[in-house]
């Protein structure tokens, strides 16, 4: 069965296609209704064409102020790789 | 009237009418959120949601405070009680803090969840906003954490989201309460801080954790003095720190120093989602504990009004005057206006000597909010924001009356900062000096109010209201 998740971008070119890349990404359709929502940290595969990933899951794409982009991609999850994923900020910007 | 947990108080307003129980089936993802939204925009009754989806046992209770008569009544006075009333209230009960008491149990550990046990996702942790980056669990909680050096505990509302069933984010700002403990004291040490997360308390203990008080007041005391009676509390399954005894749900772990995962988008009190979504701190939880049936408590920010625009108004507005008096400033009175979401406060003075507007903004300006401050004459009404606009039109001269604060500590929520600016917390604040010269002699310039009560004598006032109300006329 397909799944769905969804990732938030400031841009959609953070989304490299053509490669493993890490991201955090929510699941839109776990096996439990609770865990809807849960943050996982995975590296995977992304396409904006779902066409050229049959059989992948599809992505979601959310920008940074909630907005959805209108068009889902594909996402392979290659595997889990964390909790969370580690983001530095500097001291001075941490809110 | 002593509502020592958040069912008398939700038994309270079923008694007057100000909570609408629901025991249709509800969603937490989206449709609590919606139902609660949409009362607030309807200054409606609060909601208790019975029967919650995917979660059998577990209720939510959403905008518990969120009008005054729900204020009101918090304080053990009519619902129908007015504003200054309100404040009057709270002032009173302000005057004495109330120490808290340790049990050595209490309702909020009857359930205990520790180790491959705990688990967020186990809570109906609401989907508050379509768009948000997370369930957010923490919307109407206290936040408790202490300083390692000199014991001071703060109890502090900070949002909060879930990532996962272990792992909590959100905003400490580096001016709050908690966020000069963390960041001052823990961070730099690179040690984890012990955090206590109480959600569904008494509602007094919501509004002093949600309340900015002076440092040296501890939250805890504050609540025992609104309540007329000392907190109840236990210590922690996994820390020594306490929580009140009487929360539906306890949440304990350690802020980690040295991670940042990214959190938010988030629906906030400002009226927007605004805060880009940033890496934030992170809590790890070492244990659950709650209630039997718990009860969540939850609220809806975004446009007014909701509780950060009652709480601003009420206490807000007697904080700030009382701050004021002690730094021996001639206060009138001071409102914070529902609507502006603390963003404004207005202060009428007597102005003995000159530039006491300045002085005041150099008091108030010391944190993020207030962003702006109306100073007037204490002839205006500042509860009427009809005398208020009148007076801010006709008093305040565009250049000199005007003063613009830039540089200053900002908030990565506030609407009108760039992107750029929220990013790094900084902000601009305005000073709209409405109060007349003092150097204006009074005989040659100040203007002379042309209303009923200040332009007629005494007599002929009299004569007026006296004829006025024999023929009368309404």
């Amino acid at each position: 069965m397909i799944k769905e998740y969804d990732t938030f971008v400031d841009s959609l070119s953070e989304l490299v296609e053509g490669q493993e890349i890490d991201l955090a990404c929510r699941e839109l359709t776990p096996d439990s209704r609770k865990k809807r929502y849960k943050t996982v940290y995975v590296l995977a595969r992304v396409s904006s064409s779902p066409d050229k990933m049959p059989g992948a899951d599809k992505l979601w794409v959310r920008f940074s102020m909630g907005m959805l982009h209108p068009k889902p991609w594909a996402i392979k999850i290659i595997k889990e790789l964390g909790d969370y994923k580690h983001v530095p900020v500097p001291q001075g910007k941490r809110t | 009237m002593v509502f020592r947990d958040n069912r008398e108080f939700i038994d309270a307003l079923k008694k007057t009418g100000d909570v609408q129980e629901i025991n249709e089936e509800i969603d937490w993802d989206m449709e609590a959120g919606a139902f609660v939204r949409l009362t607030c925009e309807k200054k409606g009754p609060s909601m208790l949601f019975n029967n919650v989806k995917d979660y059998p046992g577990f209720r939510i209770f959403g905008a518990p405070l969120a009008t005054f008569r729900r204020y009101a009544t918090t304080l053990g006075l009519p619902p129908e009680a007015s504003v200054k009333d309100i404040i009057a209230r709270w002032g009173r009960r302000r005057e004495s803090n109330i120490k808290p008491i340790l049990v050595s149990d209490g309702p909020c550990q009857e359930n205990i969840l520790e180790g491959k046990d705990v688990d967020l996702l186990s809570l109906p942790a609401p989907m508050i906003h379509e768009g948000d980056g997370g369930r957010y669990i923490g919307t109407w909680h206290a936040i408790i954490a202490r300083d390692p050096d000199t014991n001071w505990t703060n109890w502090g509302m900070y949002r909060l989201m879930i990532h996962n069933e272990r792992h909590m984010g959100g905003i400490i700002h580096q001016t709050s309460d908690m966020g000069t403990i963390y960041y001052q004291k823990y961070v730099p040490r690179n040690k984890p801080m012990p955090f206590a997360v109480a959600i569904g308390m008494d509602p007094l203990c919501s509004i002093a954790a949600m309340t900015h008080l002076d440092p040296e007041v501890a939250e805890v005391d504050a609540a025992g003095g609104l309540l007329e009676e000392p907190i109840e509390l236990v210590k922690c399954i996994t820390s020594d720190l306490l929580v009140p005894a009487f929360s539906e749900i306890v949440i304990e772990g350690d802020l980690l120093p040295d991670v940042t995962v990214m959190e938010g988008p988030f629906g906030e009190f400002t009226g927007f989602r605004t805060a880009p979504r940033v890496p934030k701190s992170v809590y790890r939880v070492k244990a659950i504990t709650h209630r039997n049936n718990p009860i969540l408590t939850m609220t809806n920010m975004g446009t007014p009004v909701t509780e950060a625009h009652i709480n601003g108004a009420i206490s807000g507005s007697w904080e700030t005057a009382a701050f004021l008096r002690r730094k021996k400033i001639p206060v009138t009175d001071v409102f914070v206006p529902t609507y502006a979401g603390s963003y404004l406060t207005i202060v009428s003075v007597k102005t003995p000597y000159a530039c006491m507007a300045n002085q005041i903004a150099d008091l108030l300006f010391d944190g993020t909010l207030p962003i702006s401050l109306i100073v007037l004459n204490d002839d205006v009404d500042i509860f009427d924001l009809e005398e208020v606009t009148d007076a801010l039109m006709k008093r305040c001269h565009p250049v000199n009356g005007i003063r613009v604060y830039p540089n200053q500590v900002g908030s990565p929520l506030t609407p009108f900062l760039s992107r750029e600016e929220r990013l790094w917390s900084k902000g601009a604040k305005v000073l709209y000096d409405c109060t007349w010269p003092v150097e204006w002699p009074k005989e040659t310039t100040v203007p002379v109010k042309s209303s009923f009560d200040n332009i007629y004598p005494g007599d002929m006032k009299e004569k007026v209201l006296n004829k006025w109300a024999k023929w009368g006329i309404s």
